[in-house]
């Protein structure tokens, strides 16, 4: 247990490190982290506890960890108002008590390639339809309405375009 | 009082109000034994006023999401957000209403003996029994009732809005806010009245103006609607916080009231099969089991189960260190007690805080969000207190030893500490 918090952690700063040298603009918020890593838990990177909250899945083991790691000042997390949450590395060089083997960078890496481009709202559209999916018994055809039902911000075709754009790529690869 | 409707005394909110149907799904022999749950396991032996039980409990969580859902619903800025994104009418919005009060009424009604206190030998959840219970035992008395011929609710809705089954509830999910989160009427319930029969003052906020600005508003990065307390009232999301902290450390993580709950873990390991709860998919089994039926088997064994004698003569183990688990690091005098301890040949059991189930780790983190009234903008409560954001988990490894070890024990654990 506390092997897999310290992994976590590792896994934690990396990420942000890797998202942040791809794009120092983009944000990366809490949202899009939680979704990010149920991506991981999805391909076995990690095995982190992940339950419905709000719309969709959500680990609140990962929140732990994220409030850690800022209290420990591995990352910085900020508020913008409108915003939201932005996350970013920390300017302090911390020596992590477990550090990250390449191959396990370059799986993480592999699925930052594929997310970068994608915000928080888009990710938890394909995360949401994921947990569904997983968890209840429902045709891939019924998927899309119940989407709409919980994204009614979002156009029902935008949310089918998302779907179709990028679901198998994340989770069916 | 309107005819049909009935008033239940509560010495936290005065009256609770319910309808002729809720009052025959209370009762039911399935909600009847939650009068033979206590609410606080053993805390009475600490605090001897808690012997409360979830039985009203229960009620107080149907009576408090009530008022916070018509406070809601009452604003007309969130009705019009609730009606954009859930397609809601009148009479949508009335029979969620329902929903949300049985829900409430019946979230606890798969709690194991003595709630919290032996929950590492369930299966699975106690909402997942819960909902097992909604949809087979009281099935019958929810959806074959005359009120329910106005909404048609189905015990399945009631058991999704408690397990978080979006499949049948799509957006209408969001109102689960109301019965599990940062800000949910269980919550705001078990505070008072905790504190109510422990005679401590930790949890006490002030309940009518949290009533007052609860509202709804769009959490900026995904844009989700969430629930929050109005800008002008975060100065009472900060007191939630610290109400729950304070009676955290100081009555439910209590050094005895932990003890207790490892005695009765043991005595139920002894008492059940293969020392676990039934399965929920054996649900009649399970709602055998009470506090009265725990109570007889550790009466019964009183001189051939050491946990059910340390009990019954409150004789329990005795804490004989504590130390504070800071940031991530572990503490190091436990390990050079617990060497002491071993060579004495001395027995000891460790309660770490970090292997706590998650009714105590779940929701520390969690961000209550307070709502721009203006613009339905949501932000974190640490953006306006600056107390919250300090308050972590209070994490701790505590060492205790068997009742006649205590004096010897703690002898030489003062030369290992010098």
């Amino acid at each position: 247990m506390k092997e897999d918090f310290d992994k976590n952690i590792a896994i934690l700063k990396h990420s942000i490190e890797k998202l942040h040298e791809i794009n120092n603009d983009k944000q990366i918020g809490k949202t899009f982290i939680q979704k990010l890593f149920y991506i991981f838990n999805n391909n076995k990177i990690i095995n982190i506890p992940y339950e419905l909250y709000h719309y969709g899945p959500y680990s609140f083991f990962l929140n732990s960890i994220l409030n850690i790691s800022e209290t420990v000042n591995i990352i910085n997390i900020s508020w913008r108002d409108n915003k939201g949450y932005f996350i970013k590395p920390s300017n302090e060089n911390h020596e992590l008590k477990t550090k990250l083997e390449n191959f396990e960078k370059e799986k993480i890496n592999t699925i930052i390639n594929k997310v970068k481009d994608l915000n928080a709202k888009q990710l938890s559209i394909l995360c949401t339809a994921n947990y569904i999916l997983s968890k209840f018994d429902i045709e891939e055809k019924e998927i899309i309405s119940i989407l709409n039902s919980v994204k009614k911000d979002i156009n029902i075709s935008e949310i089918k375009k998302i779907y179709d754009n990028f679901y198998s790529n994340l989770f069916n690869a | 009082m309107l005819d049909g409707t009935y008033e239940i005394r509560d010495p936290i909110f005065g009256f609770i109000s319910l309808n002729d149907w809720e009052k025959e799904i209370i009762n039911s022999k399935e909600f009847q034994r939650l009068r033979r749950i206590k609410q606080l396991a053993f805390t009475d032996m600490v605090y001897p006023g808690a012997n409360h039980t979830r039985f009203e409990h229960s009620l107080g969580v149907m009576h408090v999401s009530t008022m916070m859902y018509d406070s809601i619903i009452n604003k007309n800025s969130n009705i019009n957000i609730l009606r954009e994104r859930f397609d809601y009418n009148d009479a949508g919005i009335e029979r969620d209403r329902q929903l949300v009060r049985l829900a409430a009424l019946l979230h606890d009604i798969g709690h194991p003996p003595f709630s919290h206190g032996p929950e590492n030998l369930m299966p699975s959840k106690h909402e997942e029994y819960s909902a097992e219970i909604i949809r087979n035992l009281l099935k019958d008395v929810i959806e074959n009732h005359k009120i329910n011929d106005n909404y048609k609710i189905k015990a399945e809705e009631i058991a999704a809005l408690i397990e978080g089954n979006i499949k049948i509830l799509r957006g209408r999910i969001f109102w689960r806010d109301l019965i599990s989160s940062q800000l949910d009427a269980d919550r705001c319930d078990y505070l008072l009245r905790d504190s109510y029969h422990t005679g401590v003052k930790y949890g006490i906020y002030d309940y009518d103006r949290l009533i007052n600005t609860i509202s709804i508003g769009i959490e900026p990065e995904a844009d989700n609607i969430v629930l929050g307390i109005e800008e002008g009232g975060w100065r009472v999301a900060e007191a939630l916080i610290v109400a729950r902290y304070f009676i955290f450390t100081q009555v439910y993580l209590h050094k005895t009231r932990r003890i207790y709950d490892y005695h009765l873990t043991k005595v139920l390991e002894n008492m059940l099969k293969n020392g676990k709860f039934p399965n929920k998919n054996y649900i009649n089994k399970y709602m055998n089991i009470d506090d009265f039926s725990v109570w007889n088997f550790i009466i019964s064994n009183n001189k051939s189960i050491e946990d059910c004698s340390c009990i019954l003569n409150r004789k329990h183990h005795r804490m004989i260190y504590e130390e504070e688990i800071v940031k991530e690091d572990f503490p190091i005098n436990i390990e050079k007690i617990k060497n002491k301890l071993n060579k004495k040949k001395i027995w000891y059991y460790e309660d770490n805080s970090r292997e706590l189930k998650e009714w105590y780790t779940k929701d520390t983190y969690e961000e209550i969000m307070i709502i721009n009234e203006n613009n339905k903008k949501a932000s974190p409560l640490s953006k306006w207190s600056k107390v919250t954001g300090k308050l972590g988990k209070y994490d701790f490894i505590r060492l205790y030893v068997r009742y006649i070890d205590f004096e010897r024990a703690k002898n030489f654990i003062q030369e290992v500490l010098q």
